[in-house]
């Protein structure tokens, strides 16, 4: 009877699309993001597919900014002196190529006076202000100017995408991605400068949050 | 009466259901991404540091009045011998900074004429840098011949604001034979001056007008 007929025709295409479905499973390259992992521990790991990110420093802790200092005056060359650098050990044993973008945000308080360069060792320059004047122009003595082009080159249309910074992590590879923070002595240094009263001028209680993703634009927004 | 007859699904229903909703998510989790999450609460201080220099067993130092200290160089018995020198660095916060301590001499004869002389006084300093030591080093590096200074090779901070932490510099004297045999002839008086100075760790080339720290270099 046709309708007999009907039903198994139906039965067997419907079968043979479950077998395809679980076959598509067991191919799938393992950095496939649907196999990923969101992993917030004491450990602070987390792992993308099998993209996995270890910070080499861990736990909690006040930690102190050297100094203050000024990205936008040539004269400081040994402005990598006053940077507290954050490093990220991102390690990719997958098949497919990964992007990490980097979103900074204050968890209590504000920024004010704080900055930030997300980088990683391959970038051109020997010192982290040669890198920085790598991907952005530092205005020489205008401080305005020089950190709205860090803040497009961090966040926005000073890098390519659209999103700010990512750094590509190439399947089986791992990269050391930077975080370097410093703060602005234009804006934090008057009070510095009173030896008599030594104390802790400015705090700033720091969340970041690193984003990874399949390699393309599009997928990630601020 | 007629019964009204329950059916079930067929099970083709079923699997078809169980692969789309495997496609679906498979396609959805592609675009989803995976998050690392970190913090950090920094701090920014600033800092402050003194010396503290007298001779040893001796009541508190007299200066000059233009902040020179006068050093006897051949009595060990003097209040003011030099082998009784003692120096050292006091430094508080929690900011960074580089130290150095600058020693000026002045030496005149009997006369009262400033000689023209700048010998190398062999202090015994705490924690010398040594020929083979190589990079920073909680060690005082001996500059004297090209600045009058000691260097601190390497930044330094204290563990809590206002408290301030000790680093010693001369603590034992001198070497009295070597001493001898850099003295200027004749009868000689010699005036130090000691100044300790300290600089957030990226400005000493502004401040001290070296682009490279001595050790370093």
């Amino acid at each position: 009877m046709p309708r007999k007929r009907m039903k198994k025709v139906f039965t067997s295409v419907v079968s043979l699309l479950f077998a395809l479905s679980i076959g598509w499973f067991a191919v799938l390259p393992p950095t496939s993001a649907w196999f990923y992992q969101n992993l917030h521990d004491e450990n602070e790991q987390f792992i993308f597919g099998i993209l996995s990110l270890n910070q080499t420093y861990l736990g909690d802790a006040d930690i102190d900014l050297p100094a203050a200092a000024k990205l936008e005056d040539s004269g400081d060359i040994r402005f990598d002196e006053a940077l507290e650098i954050v490093t990220v050990d991102a390690v990719n044993d997958g098949t497919l190529p990964a992007r990490v973008y980097l979103t900074v945000t204050a968890n209590s308080g504000n920024l004010t006076g704080l900055h930030y360069f997300f980088y990683f060792d391959d970038d051109t320059g020997a010192t982290v202000k040669d890198k920085i004047a790598g991907k952005m122009t530092i205005t020489d003595g205008n401080a305005v100017s020089t950190y709205a082009a860090l803040d497009a080159y961090n966040t926005g249309s000073g890098y390519a995408g659209g999103q700010g910074r990512y750094i590509v992590v190439p399947p089986s590879t791992t990269k050391v991605l930077r975080i370097a923070f410093w703060a602005d002595y234009n804006t934090v240094g008057a009070p510095l400068e009173n030896t008599g009263n030594v104390t802790v001028y400015n705090t700033y209680d720091v969340h970041m949050v690193l984003t990874a993703g399949q390699n393309t634009d599009g997928w990630f927004t601020r | 009466m007629k019964k009204e007859k329950l059916r079930k699904p067929p099970a083709a229903v079923l699997v078809a259901l169980i692969a789309v909703i495997a496609a679906v998510g498979t396609t959805v989790a592609w675009l989803t991404a995976g998050q690392g999450l970190m913090d950090r609460f920094f701090s920014l201080s600033n800092f402050d540091t003194k010396a503290n220099i007298w001779f040893e067993g001796e009541s508190p130092i007299t200066k000059n009045s233009d902040g020179t200290i006068t050093v006897d160089v051949t009595n060990p018995d003097a209040a003011n011998y030099i082998g009784k020198l003692r120096v050292n660095a006091l430094y508080t916060g929690r900011g960074k900074a580089y130290l150095r301590v600058k020693m000026i001499q002045q030496w005149t004869d009997a006369g009262g004429t400033v000689l023209n002389t700048n010998v190398l006084l062999p202090f015994v300093v705490s924690s010398p840098y040594l020929p083979d030591d190589t990079g920073d080093q909680n060690k005082w590096f001996d500059n004297r011949l090209d600045d009058y200074c000691f260097y601190y090779a390497a930044k330094i901070s204290s563990s809590a604001n206002g408290t301030y932490d000790t680093i010693p510099v001369i603590v034992a004297g001198l070497d009295t034979d070597r001493l001898a045999a850099v003295i200027p002839g004749g009868t000689v008086t010699l005036k130090i001056a000691v100044t300790l100075e300290a600089v957030q760790v990226n400005r000493y080339p502004q401040f001290w007008g070296i682009d490279t720290l001595p050790w370093r270099s």
